[in-house]
């Protein structure tokens, strides 16, 4: 068993950091009071190369696994950047997976290469009002008419659809009452937004207030037959692809979101002093910041083994999920506890806990809530009957 | 809801029934008693009775002291704090069972002398299931040529059923719910003693198969026997959390004790907030369970509209409470905590089993969230039967 990372990934973890340390706590509070993309930070992290890090080499990516994707996105978190960094490339560094693995030749040149250099913006359109986690409930259609399909539907949920040039849509293209499976007959496309035919209208939320959250509606929105993925209503199969890869990297945004939350609370808590002495003399503040720490710890052990298992090619949807679920727990309650520490300040927007707390809540509903990853462990790994 | 406030006659009563326990029911003597044959003093039994105990509520012209439920949940609070083993519980449901049909063949013959301690009484009712319903384990058959009514049924984890005299047996009848007094001297009831890690309690397993019943033992019927099940219901569920309220209350008090006390590193362990934090979660545990029991005391005790919803809470809110507080005295114990010796693991042993009998207290959180959501009544009604509606 070897716990290390390589020199490699090492170096990885390092230059990250040192190229988001330029984007501060402040930076990021005036982008997410402003409800402001931070196209700075994407744009050095896309001429830092970093976009390109799991894309194919020969469409001018590095060709690297998910182990490093995560150790990436989990130094953007922990930066203070938050969710509103990590959402900002999240997409990027790993969303086009259903593409690498099952999009044409031409549809990979076309896009691909746009994706490393950081000019193509994607987003990702599954979520629908109607279906929510019951995918294969979705109704946004696609009727191939001659050389394209045209598309009507809605869409909730869509990050940064208004920041996007592209969409990745799941359609069904056999209505789920007609397919001979319910997983049969959807279809995805890497298609563009056409601002004309998709009215994009943002959602006013709790946090994450610099990557837009948004609803699309779809009204015959015309897609060439090019801009398919892979085969017609094969489209849920290969999004299952990426399900597991997607929960590691949330995993790993939670973890790093609790780590700054973490760290901003140590500190605090060594400098602050009421009653004569340091607040983190009290047992009451030191612990649950304590427990905190082991509780992260552990958490990023079953990451590390979810990608170990990932880039080696093994079944790895016990440790995704189970990633998934404790970085998430861990990293919001690292952040409850540093508001808590933080006492009234922990609710100004000045001493930023407050910003992390409100993106940490965030890891335990998307992409899929907690109950859902016990659903997986309880039905796939315990073998108990599905109970929803 | 209202607020349990005591007349000074029921702060006397409190003062005499901890005082005698104190005396009689220390740690020693549960030790002691538990292990006797009976597994309880039968001596501490008899001077209970004799103080009229088991005649708090039970009118005056039928040998009772005419009070109400209010004065038998103090005894019943203090029981719990010192974890004094004996049949204490099932009798006094017994009791209120006999008092409630007065006219009755069986309260005629026991309800004397189980006032008097000479003859105890346990009790079989039906069981909160885990989706909150009711379900009677014990259905009362009509067969033979004459159709005689035959007991048919097997329960578990009755709480002292062996050392009954009289079990008051809740049924499921042709025509409904029935109620009977099946004395102990009858052949078919053979109770098996489940041993479990709490010596202060002693569980049965009955298995009675076509016991035939006895015209004189019908303690009620119809609409009377639903009303006094459902009683009889909401006293058990209360009895459980009046118990976990005595005993919470008196781990709490252990904890703080030793905190006070015990020294590491120079000081008491209750300066370090670790310590200190966690007597005051406990001590929050200990009460809100008393609240919750308080409310639902108040509710029989005063015929109250919501006595299924509190006595559910309260048994689940006190018996949950019970366990927790009981876990963190133990960790503040520390080592001294696991020995033998010390007494603390008699009271943690009590509250995990308060935990399962009477029902689950997840069976009550079903139950109190069938009585929020209207699906009770609703259920209920639709059957065309008013049992255990919250009313």
């Amino acid at each position: 068993m070897d716990f290390a990372l390589t020199e490699d990934q090492e170096t990885i973890r390092r230059s990250v950091a040192d190229l988001v340390r330029r984007f501060d706590d402040h930076y990021w509070r005036e982008k997410d009071r402003g409800h402001e993309f931070p196209a700075e930070f994407y744009e050095a992290i896309a001429r830092g190369g970093w976009l390109g890090l799991t894309i194919p080499e020969e469409y001018g990516g590095h060709g690297l696994g998910i182990t490093e994707a995560t150790l990436l996105l989990e130094e953007v978190a922990r930066s203070g950047g938050g969710m509103n960094a990590a959402s900002a490339i999240h997409l990027s560094i790993f969303g086009m997976h259903p593409v690498v693995v099952h999009g044409s030749d031409e549809l990979k040149r076309r896009t691909l290469p746009r994706i490393v250099s950081g000019d193509l913006h994607v987003c990702f359109g599954v979520t629908e009002p109607g279906a929510g986690l019951d995918t294969t409930r979705i109704t946004t259609f696609a009727r191939r008419d001659g050389d394209s399909y045209v598309v009507n539907g809605r869409k909730v949920w869509i990050s940064k659809a208004l920041e996007s040039e592209k969409i990745l849509l799941l359609t069904r293209t056999t209505r789920r009452e007609e397919a001979a499976r319910r997983t049969d007959g959807l279809t995805l496309f890497l298609t563009d937004l056409d601002r004309a035919h998709v009215d994009i209208r943002p959602i006013r939320k709790m946090g994450r207030n610099a990557v837009s959250s948004n609803e699309l509606f779809i009204d015959d929105l015309r897609v060439p037959v090019e801009d398919r993925v892979g085969e017609e209503g094969r489209g849920f199969t290969y999004l299952l692809d990426g399900l597991n890869p997607e929960r590691m990297l949330i995993a790993a945004e939670a973890l790093g979101i609790g780590r700054v939350a973490l760290e901003k609370a140590a500190r605090y808590g060594t400098e602050r002093e009421v009653f004569d002495r340091p607040i983190g003399m009290n047992q009451g503040i030191q612990f649950p910041l304590a427990d905190a720490l082991a509780r992260l710890d552990a958490a990023e052990l079953v990451l590390r083994k979810a990608t170990w298992l990932y880039d080696g090619g093994r079944p790895c949807g016990r440790e995704a999920n189970t990633a998934k679920y404790l970085c998430a727990d861990a990293g919001f309650s690292a952040a409850d506890r540093a508001l808590q520490t933080h006492g009234g300040m922990g609710y100004a927007e000045e001493y930023d806990v407050a910003r992390y707390f409100r993106e940490a809540r965030l890891m335990k509903i998307a992409p899929v809530s907690q109950e859902m990853v016990l659903n997986y462990l309880g039905s796939h790994v315990l073998g108990m009957p599905r109970s929803y | 809801m209202q607020i349990v406030s005591l007349t000074s006659e029921q702060r006397m009563l409190r003062e005499v029934v901890r005082e005698m326990l104190d005396a009689d029911s220390g740690p020693d003597a549960v030790r002691r008693s538990g292990g006797t044959e009976h597994g309880f003093d039968e001596a501490l039994w008899r001077k209970a009775a004799d103080l009229g105990w088991f005649g708090l509520e039970v009118p005056e012209e039928s040998g009772g002291a005419g009070g109400t439920y209010l004065e038998t949940s103090i005894v019943l609070r203090e029981i719990g704090r010192c974890a004094t083993p004996g049949p204490y519980l099932p009798h006094s449901l017994a009791v209120a069972a006999m008092a409630a049909a007065p006219d009755s063949a069986p309260a005629g013959r026991w309800l004397d002398t189980m006032l008097s301690g000479e003859a105890i009484g346990a009790v079989v009712l039906p069981t909160v299931i885990a989706d909150g319903r009711t379900r009677y384990p014990v259905r009362a058959v009509e067969s033979g040529p004459d159709a005689v009514l035959h007991l048919t049924g097997c329960v578990a984890d009755v709480p002292d059923l062996g050392v009954a005299d009289v079990v008051v047996v809740a049924a499921d009848g042709p025509d409904g719910p029935c109620v009977f007094a099946v004395p102990a001297e009858e052949a078919s009831l053979q109770p098996e003693w489940n041993p479990t890690h709490d010596r202060t309690r002693r569980l049965y397993r009955l298995d009675l198969d076509r016991c035939a019943v006895a015209e004189q033992w019908r303690l009620a019927a119809g609409e009377e026997a639903a009303r006094l099940v459902d009683s009889l219901m909401w006293r058990a569920a209360t009895g459980i959390a009046l118990d976990g309220v005595g005993g919470a209350g008196r781990v709490v008090e252990m904890a703080v004790e030793h905190a006070k006390e015990r020294e590491q590193f120079g000081r008491p362990i209750g300066a370090f907030q670790a310590v200190k934090h966690m007597c005051a979660d406990a001590f929050l545990e200990a009460e809100t369970a008393r609240v919750a029991a308080d409310a639902a005391v108040m509710e029989i005790a005063g015929t109250g509209p919501r006595r299924a919803y509190w006595s559910s809470v309260a048994r689940f809110r006190a018996a949950d409470a019970y366990a927790r507080a009981a876990g963190a005295a133990l960790q503040i114990h520390g080592g001294i905590g696991m020995t033998w010796e010390f007494d603390l693991h008699l009271w943690l042993k009590r509250a995990k089993l308060n935990r399962a009998i009477f029902g689950s207290c997840d069976a009550h959180r079903a139950r109190v969230a069938r009585i929020a959501s209207g699906a009770h009544e609703l259920v209920a009604a639709g059957e065309g039967d008013r049992r255990w509606t919250s009313r």
